[in-house]
C-alpha cells in the first residue's frame, strides 16, 4: 500500500466526507494552485472567493478530475482518488472506474450550464441516472419530473436546451446534478453567464439546497449570496488559500490585504 | 434464398410496369432499351445503399478512431483515411479489379469470389472510398461536440463508451449531416466508374445501348434517370436531416 493512500493525518475531527490535500497545478509555466487543502465536512457548504486567475475554479475542478493535479490528492469518504505517482509526469487516472464511481457521486454545475443540446430537459435529467447509476427509465422519469418541479421548470420537460433562457437552464442543470444524488454538489460561477435578472431564480434554488443541509462546495461571485449561506468561506489569492473562516469573521474582519483589497472591490 | 429470390421478382415487375407504364410517353430509341436502363437503375441503386450503409459504420468507427490520442488506433485510421481519399476512384478501382483480380484463384483463394466479380469489387471499392470521406466529415462533427457538454457528461460519470454513444455521436451526426449529404450525392455520381470494370449498372447499360445504336440521344435518358435517383435520394436526406436536428432558439416558444 502505497503511503499516499493513508487517510490525511489531519483531517478534521467531525471525518470531513471530502478532503483535498496539498494540491499543485500548474498550466505550462504558469503555477495555479501551489499546494492547497481543503476540507468539506459534511453538511456544510463552503465557498470559495478570490479574483479571477486566483484558482478557485481549478481547485473545484481537481475535486471531480476534471483538471488533474500535478501533485497533491483528493480523499473522498477515505478513499484517494487513484492517480498515478506525481514525481512521474504526466498524470494520470490510474483507475478510471473508480474515478467514474466517485464522479457520480460528486455533481458540477458549470458555469455555462453545459446542457446536452440533441436532449430534451427531461431527458438531460434522467440521462445520468439511466445510464450511469442503471435506474429504470420509468422511475428516472418519476424522479426528474418531480425535480423539474422542484426547481420551478416542471412545464418545460419537453423543450430543448436552447428554447429556455439562461436562468431556466441553470436550474435544469441542478436539477439534472441532483438526479445523481449527489453527496456533494459543487457549483462553478453557477450565476457568471446569467443576465442580472435570472441571476436571483438561480441563488434561490442553492439557497434551498444549502438550507437542506446539502453539502456543497461553491465558487461564486455573489458575495451576499456566499455570505448569507456559507458555514465556511476560503479565500484564494495566486494559488494560495490566504484566509478561511466563518462568514462573519472573512467579510468583517478580513486579517490579510489581498483580501481587504478583494473585498472592497466586489463590495459596492 | 427467398429473400433474393423476392427481390428479384419484385425487380422483374418494378421494370415490367414502369416500362410498360412509360411506354406510351417514351420515344422508340428508349422503349427498346427500356428493360436494360431499369436493369442499370436498380444496379445503381444496390451499389449506392450497399456502399453508403456500410460505409457509414466503417466512417463512424473511423472518425472515432481518427480523434481518439491512442496513436495505434489514429495514425492507422489516418493513413487509411489519407491514402483512400487522395487517390482517384478510377484507379482504386482497377488495381483492385484489374490488379488484384490478375492473381486469380490460386492467387487469391478464397477472395477470389469477391475479386473475379466487378460487381462485388465496385462495391468493396466504393463502400471503402465513401468511408475514408465520410470518417473525415463525422471527424469533423465531433471535434466540434461543444467541449463543455462533454465535460458535463465526464462530471456525471459517464465513461468513454457511454460518452460516445451518448452524447458525442449524435450530435457529431447533427453536425456532420449536411456534408455527410452532400457526400452521398458524390458517391451515387462516382458509382457511374464501376461501369469501367464490366458492371452493368446504369452507366454501364447506358454504354451497352450506346454501343449498339451509336444515337446520342442515349446520354440523355441516362441524364434522366440519375436525376430522378439524385432528386430521391436529396429528399430522403433532407428527411433525415430534418429528423435529427433538434429546435433551437429560433423557435423558442413562452
Amino acid at each position: 500500500m502505497d503511503s499516499r493512500d493513508a487517510p490525511p493525518s489531519s483531517a478534521s475531527p467531525e471525518q470531513a466526507y471530502l478532503s483535498v490535500r496539498r494540491i499543485k497545478k500548474k498550466f505550462g509555466d504558469l503555477a495555479v494552485l501551489n499546494g492547497v487543502s481543503l476540507e468539506a465536512p459534511e453538511h456544510e457548504v463552503v465557498s470559495l472567493i478570490g479574483a479571477s486567475g486566483s484558482g478557485k475554479s481549478t481547485l473545484l475542478r481537481c475535486i471531480n478530475l476534471l483538471t488533474i493535479p500535478d501533485e497533491g490528492d483528493v480523499w473522498i469518504d477515505g478513499v484517494r482518488l487513484p492517480l498515478s505517482d506525481p514525481s512521474r509526469p504526466p498524470r494520470r487516472i490510474t483507475d478510471k472506474k473508480a474515478v467514474r464511481l466517485a464522479r457520480a457521486r460528486l455533481a458540477m454545475v458549470f458555469q455555462s450550464f453545459n446542457l446536452w443540446a440533441h436532449r430534451t430537459i427531461l431527458e438531460n435529467v434522467t440521462e445520468g441516472p439511466i445510464h450511469v447509476l442503471g435506474v429504470s427509465a420509468a422511475e428516472a422519469r418519476e424522479k426528474a419530473t418531480a425535480l423539474l418541479d422542484r426547481v420551478g421548470i416542471a412545464d418545460k420537460r419537453d423543450f430543448y436546451p436552447a428554447q429556455l433562457s439562461g436562468g431556466q437552464q441553470q436550474r435544469a442543470a441542478i436539477a439534472r446534478a441532483l438526479a445523481m444524488e449527489p453527496k456533494i454538489l459543487l457549483f462553478d460561477e453557477p450565476t457568471s453567464a446569467l443576465d442580472p435578472e435570472l441571476v436571483g431564480e438561480v441563488l434561490k434554488v442553492m439557497r434551498d439546497l444549502a438550507d437542506e443541509g446539502r453539502t456543497m462546495i461553491v465558487v461564486s461571485h455573489e458575495m451576499s449570496f456566499v455570505r448569507d449561506v456559507s458555514n465556511k468561506v476560503v479565500f484564494l489569492h495566486q494559488g494560495c488559500i490566504v484566509e478561511e473562516g466563518g462568514p462573519a469573521e472573512i467579510f468583517q474582519s478580513p486579517k490579510t490585504e489581498a483580501c481587504r483589497k478583494f473585498l472592497s472591490s466586489v463590495i459596492q | 434464398m427467398a429473400i433474393g429470390q423476392s427481390y428479384r421478382e419484385i425487380k422483374i415487375w418494378l421494370s415490367d410496369s414502369a416500362c410498360i407504364g412509360l411506354s406510351p410517353v417514351s420515344p422508340e430509341l428508349f422503349a427498346r432499351s427500356c428493360p436494360r436502363f431499369i436493369d442499370g437503375f436498380f444496379i445503381s441503386i444496390e451499389l449506392l445503399v450497399l456502399a453508403s450503409l456500410f460505409g457509414f459504420v466503417i466512417a463512424i468507427g473511423l472518425a472515432v478512431a481518427r480523434t481518439s490520442n491512442v496513436g495505434a488506433l489514429s495514425v492507422p485510421a489516418f493513413v487509411y483515411c489519407y491514402v483512400f481519399r487522395g487517390t482517384p476512384l478510377l484507379v482504386q478501382l482497377w488495381i483492385f479489379y484489374f490488379g488484384f483480380g490478375s492473381f486469380g484463384a490460386e492467387g487469391l483463394g478464397p477472395f477470389w469470389l469477391v475479386f473475379r466479380d466487378g460487381y462485388w469489387v465496385g462495391l468493396v471499392v466504393l463502400t471503402i472510398n465513401t468511408s475514408a470521406y465520410a470518417a473525415e466529415i463525422f471527424r469533423g462533427g465531433i471535434v466540434n461536440v461543444p467541449h463543455g457538454q462533454i465535460e458535463a457528461a465526464l462530471a456525471i460519470g459517464m465513461g468513454w463508451w457511454t460518452k460516445l454513444r451518448r452524447i458525442m455521436l449524435p450530435q457529431a451526426l447533427q453536425i456532420s449531416w449536411p456534408a455527410y449529404s452532400n457526400e452521398i450525392i458524390l458517391l451515387l455520381k462516382g458509382s457511374a466508374l464501376v461501369s469501367t470494370i464490366t458492371v452493368l449498372d446504369l452507366m454501364g447499360q447506358t454504354r451497352t445501348v450506346f454501343s449498339r445504336s451509336y444515337n446520342l440521344e442515349i446520354f440523355l435518358y441516362a441524364i434522366l434517370l440519375y436525376l430522378v435517383l439524385s432528386g430521391s435520394l436529396t429528399i430522403i436526406l433532407r428527411i433525415l436531416e430534418a429528423r435529427l436536428r433538434t429546435p433551437t432558439q429560433m423557435s423558442r416558444q413562452h
